[in-house]
């Protein structure tokens, strides 16, 4: 598939029988996300992705993490499949700026109660260590 | 399947679930089990009443260690008991074999 900042170029004889030397030619181009009438469309909104690096408080991620991206009416949802840390925002790129402090957050939480976890949440407590390195 | 609104998932969470509402930017709720341990926790938005989208329930109810989304919705609509969604979330662990894996 085309980048977004790649542009299809055509170029079409005007005049195809003109025994001229100088043929006029049109030129145009059309965008890869321009939708043409017969055209189904050629990207698909992204429903998984890896994500790697920086966190908020100057963290990190230990290795990428698999993340799943849902859309709600004028809502994206992204979330982690194992314990469903999730994040809403308006567009993609918000909701992976939330996810990305929730998960700091939740490590952060889990941590201050962690006399006071059930299993579950212990659960969740060792995947964020095992997730989250601190620089 | 339609969503919900959220000052009835609140309400759900507060009165049924007993849980302990903490603020920070978003809304944190924390369920308690009859031994005063945290057995689940999920988070809301903060601000006026808005709806939750099908895909942001899904992801609450399973956040809470619910199994479906629908046992989230009997919740609210009170035909889900706390003690019943209390040992459906105490019993549905995840597996702890695969956290190094992705």
């Amino acid at each position: 598939m085309k980048g977004f900042a790649e542009m299809d170029n055509f170029t079409v004889n005007a005049k195809i029988s003109a025994s001229s030397a100088a043929v006029p030619k049109l030129h145009f181009s059309v965008l890869p996300n321009a939708k043409m009438a017969s055209e189904p469309s050629l990207i698909s909104p992204l429903t998984s992705l890896k994500i790697t690096g920086p966190l908020p408080g100057g963290r990190q991620l230990t290795r990428p993490l698999d993340i799943v991206i849902a859309y709600d009416d004028g809502e994206v949802v992204v979330s982690e499949p194992r314990f469903h840390i999730h994040a809403v925002g308006a567009t993609r790129v918000e909701a992976l700026k939330e996810f990305r402090r929730i998960l700091s957050e939740e490590l952060d939480e889990l941590t201050a109660d962690e006399e006071e976890l059930g299993p579950r949440l212990q659960l969740e407590l060792q995947y964020l260590r095992n997730l989250i390195r601190t620089a | 399947m339609a969503g919900l609104e959220s000052d009835k998932v609140e309400k759900m969470l507060l009165r049924k679930m007993h849980a302990t509402r903490r603020e920070s930017k978003d809304v944190h709720y924390i369920i308690y089990n009859d031994q005063k341990k945290q057995v689940s926790k999920t988070r809301l938005s903060k601000g006026a009443k808005h709806s939750l989208g099908p895909n942001r329930v899904s992801e609450m109810a399973h956040q809470l260690g619910l199994e479906t989304a629908k046992q989230f919705r009997d919740l609210v609509d009170c035909k889900l008991s706390r003690d019943d969604a209390l040992k459906i979330i105490e019993r549905n662990l995840p597996p702890s074999s695969t956290f190094q894996d992705n």
